[in-house]
């Protein structure tokens, strides 16, 4: 029989005494991570919502003044602030479908039969594991116009390559095929351990009825894989809507501010205009944007699962 | 033999979740804690010392800090040096987060940002602390009637040249141009003698808007109003220098038409590109080149009826939440009165009058080589600072941004020049 002093610690409490020891564990075990998810993400949380409702003053905040939903009106109405959102977009465009569907064509691709599948598997997922900043560093030298071997090679074809980090019509392009090389190992390695989860012997049957290969796959390879192409498009999209680091490094939002994304526009209002409250407003809107176009992308394409 | 289970019981394993919690919200209130570290200890003060310094920059810095904790013992410095692009972001947060450190190095446009933030250095000077340093460096560092920083130098801008490049097209390398007419002459020399570029007016081609500043001034013209609520260089001159800038790299080929960060700088170092406009630190720089340069004034731009160079300063500040502000004084003022590397390593021009003046400088090889043009510059008031304002992004963005566009050739100079006239209007007045 289990006496009180070797039950856990909360027994003590008065509360605790009718719940179950199993709910009990539970919330024990939960505790450590609750803790930190409190005090790092909710607490951040509910602040970032007060301060979007103040002119904040960082130096000193009780003097900061209570102006509702001023910052929000601002956020309307501010030209610098819709375009970060159109550039944020096309980053977006740019970057999810390709990520997702070159992501299943290389997942796909070295799930068949061929020489040299683990060496591919390793040159696919590898660029994943550098940092942002290296990964950044590394194509800035190789788009840079004079010296960079892009354009060395271009410049052997061609008369005038683009100076691409500093070309309205190429900059996000590029930034997108960097973060598309470094990002795509990622996805390739979640949708392979999806895919070598769809029973072979499925397959087997479609081949034994006569379906085609195109026919297998949008039959078979699509359903079977559908709650892991959810995820990593789900996973891409916020990731991809957060861009920050690769543009801050390789084109600081530039030219002019044609890629100055949404947190990257955030980042300048907060650290260099001093705009706590209005960078929150804007830090709410892209929260917001970012759950329901997660809902939106389990609703209509995560089905039921 | 079989094993004999532990004695491992709920109690013992509730235990240890408990002492792991424990442990883990001590190391969340360690997060959460104040205190900026490096406290007293023996009698001795510790001061944390925030630098943006890199390169020849770092090096000279290490040096005075260094010779300082050897000449003290109740005082010792603890030197940090953050990323010089994030620099200023990192403080600000250290400041808002009550975390700031004890002396921190700001240039002086940055200061109007901090008022709020620092300490007025006031009455903790030493006595007759004004007189030790160049007066037109020390007014820089007055904001509303306090001193808030104490100066350590001002770097301004020159014309470094390739004096190989200039031989291989025919020009005198003793003799680089004084005006803009002569920068024709010579740019146009070697774009049709040599393979080389000629001229670029920012190595970084990102920081147009210093010398840019600079030029306007030299016009005759203002860059902003005279309370800093409004944009002026849309005007006649602002036009004739984005002409300028466009004509560069779009007209006379002086130039690749390319603002890509870094390319001018990059190319200068490489050989080849023949001119371009840096501040002082570039004697640091180029002293591991192997091609012969030399260091003019930058009055190029067409139209200096009263030239003028962009310039700043390096200035040692003290943030209102540091317990050690009497200390930290005490180091600023013994760091820029006793800054002779600053200028013999690093390149730079000393705000403090005797170091300025000490034969150890003047008869260095900097000073041969840039100091003394610098130095002549600073003589005859021809030194153009920035203007500082509640956020200087408010208008350098914008000037960058429109100079850069009009530099590749994207845009047209006089909408582009005059799109940021009214951007920093707005951005002022926002």
């Amino acid at each position: 029989m289990a006496t009180k002093d070797t039950r856990s610690v909360l027994s003590r409490l008065p509360w605790v005494d009718n719940v179950d020891s199993e709910t009990r564990d539970g919330v024990l075990f939960a505790l450590p991570y609750l803790l930190i998810f409190g005090v790092f993400l909710l607490y951040p949380l509910l602040k970032g919502l007060y301060m979007s409702l103040f002119d904040w003053n960082a130096f000193n905040p009780s003097q900061s003044e209570f102006i509702l939903a001023e910052n929000y009106v601002r956020m309307v109405q501010d030209p610098a602030f819709w375009e970060a959102v159109r550039a944020t977009a096309l980053f977006v465009v740019l970057t999810v479908p390709t990520l997702v569907g070159l992501g299943l064509a290389l997942a796909l691709g070295v799930s068949q039969d061929i020489k040299g599948k683990r060496f591919l598997r390793t040159v696919f997922f590898s660029p994943y594991v550098l940092t942002v900043s290296v990964v950044s560093l590394i194509w800035a030298e190789m788009y840079a116009p004079q010296y960079g071997p892009i354009n060395y090679y271009l410049g052997l074809i061609m008369s005038n390559p683009p100076a691409w980090l500093n070309d309205f019509t190429f900059a996000m392009p590029a930034v997108a095929l960097a973060t598309i090389w470094w990002t795509v190992g990622f996805n390739f390695v979640i949708l392979l351990a999806a895919r070598q989860g769809v029973p072979e012997r499925l397959y087997e049957a479609a081949r034994i009825d006569g379906a085609s290969t195109w026919r297998a796959f949008k039959d078979i390879t699509l359903p079977q894989m559908r709650s892991a192409i959810v995820f990593v498009t789900t996973v891409q999209l916020i990731a991809s809507f957060q861009v920050f680091g690769q543009v801050f490094i390789m084109t600081n939002g530039g030219p002019d501010n044609s890629t100055q994304t949404l947190v990257m526009y955030l980042y300048r209002v907060a650290f260099r205009q001093q705009e706590f409250g209005y960078a929150a407003a804007i830090g709410y809107f892209l929260f917001v944007m970012l759950v329901a176009v997660s809902l939106i992308n389990y609703k209509f394409v995560g089905g039921d699962d | 033999m079989v094993r004999k289970p532990q004695a491992e019981t709920p109690s013992s394993r509730r235990k240890f979740i408990t002492v792991a919690g424990g442990a883990g919200i001590a190391g969340l209130a360690g997060c959460m804690g104040g205190g900026n570290g490096g406290g007293d200890t023996n009698g001795t003060t510790t001061l944390q010392y925030w630098t943006l310094f890199a390169g020849g920059d770092g090096d000279a810095m290490k040096i005075l800090v260094d010779r300082f904790n050897e000449e003290h013992d109740s005082i010792q410095i603890e030197r940090q040096r953050q990323p010089f692009d994030e620099y200023y972001d990192k403080l600000f947060t250290s400041m808002t987060g009550g975390d700031a450190p004890d002396l921190a190095v700001f240039h002086t446009p940055q200061i109007q940002r901090f008022t709020e933030a620092l300490t007025p250095l006031g009455g903790l000077l030493s006595d007759g602390a004004a007189d030790a340093y160049v007066d037109s460096i020390w007014q820089e560092t007055e904001f509303g009637g306090d001193q808030l920083a104490v100066p350590l130098d001002t770097h301004p801008n020159g014309l470094y040249y390739n004096k190989d490049i200039f031989e291989e097209a025919g020009l005198d390398p003793e003799s680089p141009p004084t005006n803009f007419e002569q920068l024709k002459t010579a740019a146009d020399t070697i774009t049709a003698e040599t393979d080389k570029q000629a001229f670029n007016p920012d190595p970084y081609l990102r920081f147009f808007v210093r010398q840019f500043v600079a030029w306007q001034h030299g016009r005759g013209g203002q860059f902003l109003n005279e309370d800093n609520t409004e944009a002026a260089f849309g005007d006649e001159n602002g036009v004739a220098l984005a002409q300028f800038y466009h004509d560069i790299a779009n007209e006379w080929n002086w130039d690749r038409a390319d603002s890509t960060d870094d390319r001018g700088t990059k190319a200068f170092r490489s050989g080849d590109l023949a001119m371009t406009i840096n501040g002082t630190w570039y004697f640091g720089v180029l002293q591991s080149q192997d091609f012969e340069w030399g260091m003019a004034k930058p009055f190029v731009a067409p139209g200096q009826s009263s030239p003028q160079t962009w310039a700043n300063s390096h200035t040692l500040g003290v943030p209102n939440s540091s317990s050690k502000q009497e200390a930290a004084v005490e180091a600023a003022e013994w760091i820029t009165q006793n800054s002779l590397e600053w200028g013999t390593e690093a390149g730079h021009l000393p705000a403090a009058q005797s170091v300025l003046d000490s034969d150890d400088l003047r008869s260095s090889t900097v000073w041969e080589k840039t100091l003394s043009t610098f130095s002549d510059m600073a003589q005859n008031g021809e030194l153009s600072y920035m203007p500082s304002t509640e956020n200087n992004e408010d208008y350098t963005r914008p000037v960058n941004n429109a100079i850069s566009q009009i530099y590749s050739g994207q845009i047209d100079p006089e909408e582009g020049i005059q799109q940021a006239a009214t951007d920093v209007t707005n951005n002022l007045q926002g």
